[in-house]
């Protein structure tokens, strides 16, 4: 369905978005996740025909996206990070503007409309001027105008971004839905966490570069060749830190109050080597144990973050 | 199907405040005119009454500022068309949906054509007193419709141009005045300045012509003019035109307003076109792009 490939976009001498190779199928649910500045605002223009790559290449369905960028338009439904509504405009009349936009026929409009404000559960606010919405019924008409031309491609810079936990699950059961009605959707977010629940894929970008796609398990895996161990002696823990330098596969050691986390790059063998020389020097462990990857970390890590 | 751009336009404009401000300015400013005008007129007589025949003169009066008028809300009322959805962040939204870029345009200038038309409209009334009198005919008023119409039209183009290229509303207004300045004043100086200095026989008639089309006041004087049978354009500019020695230019001294508004058209529709090219998000990053190459290709050499 979507493909980039090797785009580049320069604003100046600054690269925002670096050589990203990219790929996302049919009815594939895709996170982009990176820090602020990773480039994932600028990818979402490009795909959506509102900025112009320097160099590479947005293949959707089929067709380039800077060749023909308005024959995408039907198939591409983009709802950008932050947008505005107009004064003095009710929900349906804006709902219906943007159906005249997408040059759908007048009498088509009242049962698209009707049945997208379902979908977003705005039905009681039609007769509402938009800007007296909330900021969340805002979000979710803006989800529901970038959906009124049935497009197969959904495009979403931040969809939750700056919504109450509550307003962020009823977006996140909206696109459940759309992902039940076999639309494409790129989505992005700079929590991972969020993005988990509901994406087949993730996409980790960062400085502008793919640091990392796959599902979300392959993406914990690749935490795991990194292993966190934690350590939590009752007591000499200096002693134990002694001990734990003199170790060949030991690459950082961090010391907190309590315990200690090292990163280690042996096998298994050669860990439960470590556990038995600690021993052996009479230390008294209270924990040993390999520290679960959560998703935080795996972000902190692809991005750099190097001090968890 | 109407432009959807211009049906948004129309039912916001219809709920604000704003324009029915603008109206009401606009009626009270042409019925203090006339209010002014026949105050002064029936002053200036002996015995406090009105000379009919001067109700000519009142036509003019109310042209003048209907002119003034147009010329000095059309800006207003186009030049934040395109930056306001900017600044509104809205325009990302109306680029990504089937529009072109020209239709947006149009639909904007639309919007502000139409309310120009409404204002001429409201004050048809008080034009009527021009009618009741007998002095103007209905033709001569429809004439000068529609040279207020193109010469909003021409503005509003350029409105909306400088509206696409800058953030700020306010800078756009001040350059599209800026220019209609430059267009009454700066053509007017090229005029008279050689006439001064080297004396009204030896300027050439076809070059005080041409010099002369893109002038929006004296092209609505030009029309004035010949509407209430007076030759003042020509007499003033084209002193020593012979009859027999260049007809269009016989033609052109009498008929200028005519040859503006050809101006009017074309200039209109050129910044129409280039609004939409500006605002093209794919079109406008080619060139940048182009830019971005060659300077890559500069720095390489060094
Ligand atoms: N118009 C612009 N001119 C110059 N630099 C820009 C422009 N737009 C974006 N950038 C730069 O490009 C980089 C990527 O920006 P982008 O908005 O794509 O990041 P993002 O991943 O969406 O970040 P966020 O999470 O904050 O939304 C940033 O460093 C930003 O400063
Ligand atoms: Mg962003």
């Amino acid at each position: 369905m979507l493909e980039i490939k090797e785009l580049v976009k320069n604003y100046g001498k600054f690269t925002a978005v670096d050589h990203l190779t990219l790929s996302v199928g049919k009815g594939a649910v895709c996170g982009f996740v990176g820090p602020n500045g990773a480039g994932k605002t600028t990818t979402m223009r490009i795909m959506a025909g509102l900025l112009k790559a320097t160099d590479g290449s947005v293949v959707i369905d089929g067709v380039e996206v800077t060749k023909n960028p308005r024959a995408l338009r039907e198939k591409i439904g983009y709802m950008p990070d932050f947008f505005g509504v107009y004064d003095n405009l009710k929900v349906t009349e804006y709902m219906d503007f943007y159906a005249g936009a997408y040059g759908i026929a007048y009498k088509e409009r009242g049962p698209i409309i009707d049945n997208l404000l379902e979908i977003v559960d705005l039905s009681h606010k039609k007769e509402s001027y938009v800007d007296s919405l909330s900021r969340g019924m805002k979000q979710r008409l803006c989800l529901a105008r970038s959906l009124v031309h049935d497009p197969e491609l959904l495009i979403l810079d931040e969809p939750a971004s700056g919504l109450d936990p509550r307003a962020r699950v009823e977006i996140k059961e909206v696109l459940k839905q759309l992902q039940g009605m076999g639309k494409t959707i790129v989505i992005s977010s700079h929590i991972l966490p969020e993005l988990a629940e509901m994406c087949t894929e993730i996409c980790i970008i960062n400085g502008g570069k793919l640091a990392a796609q796959g599902s979300v398990q392959e993406i914990m895996q690749k935490l795991s060749q990194k292993r966190i161990i934690h350590v939590q002696p009752l007591g000499e823990k200096e002693k134990m830190i002694q001990i734990l330098k003199e170790q060949p596969f030991i690459r950082s050691i961090i010391e907190n109050s309590q315990d200690v986390d090292f990163d280690f790059a042996g096998t298994n063998e050669q860990l439960a080597g470590v556990l038995k020389q600690l021993v052996l020097a009479d230390i008294p462990l209270i924990s040993f144990k390999e520290k679960e990857g959560n998703l935080e970390e795996v972000f902190m890590q692809i991005t750099g973050g190097e001090s968890v | 199907m109407m432009n959807p751009v211009l049906r948004r336009e129309t039912i916001t404009s219809l709920r604000g405040w704003k324009n029915y401000a603008v109206l009401t300015f606009y009626l009270f400013m042409m019925t203090l005119g006339a209010f002014i005008f026949f105050y002064s007129s029936a002053y200036e007589s002996y015995r406090f009454t009105f000379d009919p025949q001067s109700v000519v003169y009142l036509y003019v009066v109310l042209g003048s500022i209907q002119m003034a008028l147009i010329v000095l809300s059309v800006p207003a009322l186009t030049a934040g068309s395109i930056s306001g959805e900017r600044e509104r962040q809205t325009l990302d939204l109306l680029l990504v949906t089937k529009l072109s870029p020209f239709s947006i345009v149009i639909g904007k200038l639309l919007s502000s054509m139409a309310f120009v038309l409404l204002l001429i409209v409201s004050t048809l009334p008080v034009f009527s007193i021009v009618f009741y009198f007998g002095s103007v005919g209905i033709g001569s008023v429809l004439t000068l419709v529609c040279f207020t119409l193109t010469t909003a039209y021409m503005l509003g183009g350029i409105s909306v141009f400088f509206s696409c290229i800058y953030k700020k509303t306010v800078v756009s207004i001040m350059l599209v005045y800026i220019f209609t300045g430059i267009l009454c004043f700066g053509t007017l100086i090229l005029v008279v300045l050689p006439m001064a200095v080297r004396g009204g026989n030896q300027v050439s008639n076809t070059v005080t012509l041409f010099k002369l089309i893109p002038n929006p006041g004296v092209a609505f004087f030009s029309l004035i003019d010949g509407q209430i049978g007076s030759n003042i354009i020509k007499d003033v500019f084209f002193e020593y035109t012979q009859p027999s020695k260049n007809s269009f230019i016989q033609w052109g001294a009498e008929h200028l307003w005519i040859l503006h508004i050809i101006f009017q058209l074309v200039v209109g529709s050129v910044f129409i076109a280039l609004a939409a090219g500006s605002i093209n998000p794919v079109r406008e990053h080619k060139q940048k792009n182009k830019r971005a190459k060659t300077n890559g290709k500069g720095k390489s050499e060094v």
